[in-house]
């Protein structure tokens, strides 16, 4: 079941993307998913999921891993959907039920919502394919970093977020014996009841809960014993530093951008 | 010679009793460049000891002075952790980076290094573990020995004066064990860093300069590892076990086949066995 969850997974690969830094990505990230609610053309939204299927074919990037993260989104996609259908809007109803009411308005939300979402699923997959998890935490650590002066723990951040990241495989590994020992101790896997369910998961979780805060504890005391010191601060050994490969992206960026609000403005649809 | 590590009447209770205590009165010295080895049961206080030789815990009673530093003074426990480099049982729960390089400057960041010196110092240590061409890789790919050996350059970065070893070779197969124990006994007659080895495993004793027994959080006895060996009352009160080509010795002595009472290791047994056949 982990191992079908494509979102957040990184893809190996060697493409100007690839090697872009990280601040650079996540900046141009965050910039296109503040541009994806201000267009409200389908022409627009084309046109950006044609750039975005270029960019995924230039990075060697499967486009079928995009549609994977869709599928593991479609419940929070099918109920934002749901919402947007039958509370998006007053004006002509097109369908009536009890107190369900679909309008005109309503259904062209939906419809608008429906492809940003997918847009932004599509576009955040590039960053996160695209880029080492522990890169992308230590650039939004960076990213942070202004906000020391109004004592925000940026620094703490990047390194908790670092942490987690390290610690997945390992947890992974942790459930997984802990699946194999509770099946040698004759816990019923099998049962499709949902009270065996839940008694099964709570057999998997307890030990796993109590390991996890073992580790945690024993992770703390080694990074103290190496000088880790909360609120103080400290160097960094990998620092990314800006290029003019990295500028031009940038400015790649910012025109495809431009061009999704003026194709937007010159079509009808 | 002057102590490097000076424990006196040292008490500690996880509890925060006054009567039931988990350190009950510890007290021993540790010279500059010794290789010491403490030993004691499960339970004993060994990991205890180390966290308080690395300041991370305070005894509640008695006192801590680490190259002259008291670890009881809040500002100055820093200096203590960069003198005495701690390598912890697993080192799945020590590593804090992904990348292996990554993590062995993970205490240099911590130091505030300058980063453009960082790399020349990651290189140098983990060439002297022996794993410089594993510097670009993922620790999730490692074997046990391998990240055991990230872990100790991880230390190592700091420049320590002294590393204590606690239970690190417990995780691993005798050929990594022997590999860790290894770097850390060239380090010791290289570099005269000084090692403190805590373990139950009784062969590693045998390479040390001097031995401390733990039983219940007390020392039981102090001495050379030959000495311990011999001492059947401590052993047995402490839990341990003789290694078997001790016991072997033990043996053959005990039936009046060889003079010698004890063999510390291997070598020392064949060597002993070497000299009986000859003798015959």
């Amino acid at each position: 079941m982990v191992k079908s969850i494509t979102l957040g997974r990184y893809f190996v690969g060697n493409s100007f993307l690839h090697r872009a830094n990280p601040k650079i990505k996540i900046l141009v990230t965050f910039i296109y998913v503040f541009v994806l609610f201000f267009i409200n053309k389908i022409c627009s939204y084309v046109f950006g999921f044609f750039v975005i299927a270029v960019l995924y074919k230039i990075c060697k990037i499967p486009l079928k891993m995009a549609f994977d993260n869709i599928k593991s989104m479609a419940f929070i996609l099918i109920f934002t959907g749901f919402i947007n259908l039958f509370f998006g809007g007053n004006g002509e109803i097109i369908f009536k039920l009890w107190v369900f009411k679909i309008t005109k308005v309503a259904v062209i939300t939906t419809v608008f919502v429906a492809f940003r979402m997918f847009l932004l699923i599509v576009g955040m997959g590039l960053l996160t394919y695209t880029t080492l998890p522990l890169d992308l935490a230590k650039a939004i650590g960076d990213a942070f970093t202004p906000l020391k002066k109004f004592h925000f723990p940026a620094g703490e951040i990047s390194t908790m977020i670092s942490i987690s990241i390290r610690f997945i495989p390992l947890l992974m590994l942790e459930t997984e014996k802990i699946i194999f020992a509770q099946k040698s101790r004759g816990v019923d896997v099998s049962g499709k009841s949902i009270r065996k369910k839940v008694k099964f998961i709570i057999s998997i979780l307890v030990p796993l809960l109590v390991s996890s805060f073992k580790r945690a504890d024993e992770l703390a005391v080694a990074m103290e014993s190496r000088c880790y010191r909360i609120g103080f601060s400290r160097t960094r050994y990998i620092v990314f530093k800006l290029g003019v490969k990295d500028l031009i992206l940038f400015v790649c960026a910012i025109i495809f951008f431009v061009s999704l609000f003026v194709i937007g403005a010159f079509s009808w649809f | 010679m002057g102590e490097f590590i000076k424990v006196e009447g040292a008490y500690f209770s996880y509890n925060n009793s006054n009567k039931d205590f988990d350190i009950n009165n510890v007290s021993f010295n540790v010279l500059p460049g010794e290789m010491l080895c403490i030993v004691g049961a499960n339970g004993s206080g060994k990991s205890t000891i180390a966290k308080m030789l690395n300041g991370i815990i305070i005894p509640s009673k008695g006192s801590v002075i680490v190259d002259g530093i008291d670890s009881s003074s809040a500002d100055l426990a820093f200096k203590i952790r960069q003198n005495v480099g701690l390598v912890f049982q697993n080192p799945d729960n020590q590593i804090v980076a992904t990348v292996v390089q990554e993590d062995v400057a993970f205490a240099l960041e911590n130091l505030c290094v300058p980063s453009s010196e960082i790399g020349s110092i990651v290189n140098r240590v983990l060439n002297m573990v022996g794993m410089l061409s594993y510097k670009d890789r993922l620790v999730e790919g490692l074997s046990g020995g391998q990240k055991s050996k990230v872990a100790i350059a991880g230390v190592l970065a700091m420049n320590p004066k002294c590393i204590v070893l606690d239970e690190a070779t417990a995780m691993l197969d005798p050929k990594s064990s022997y590999e860790v124990l290894n770097i850390v006994k060239n380090l010791n007659r290289k570099s005269n860093t000084t090692i403190i080895n805590i373990t139950h495993r009784m062969q590693e004793v045998a390479m040390a300069d001097r031995v401390i027994v733990l039983n219940k959080g007390v020392v039981l006895a102090q001495g050379s590892p030959r000495d311990i060996f011999l001492n059947e009352r401590v052993l047995s009160e402490a839990g341990l076990c003789l290694p078997q080509v001790s016991q072997f010795v033990k043996l053959l002595h005990k039936d009046g086949i060889v003079n010698e009472e004890i063999a510390l290791d291997v070598d020392e047994c064949v060597q002993i066995l070497a000299n009986l056949l000859e003798g015959a």
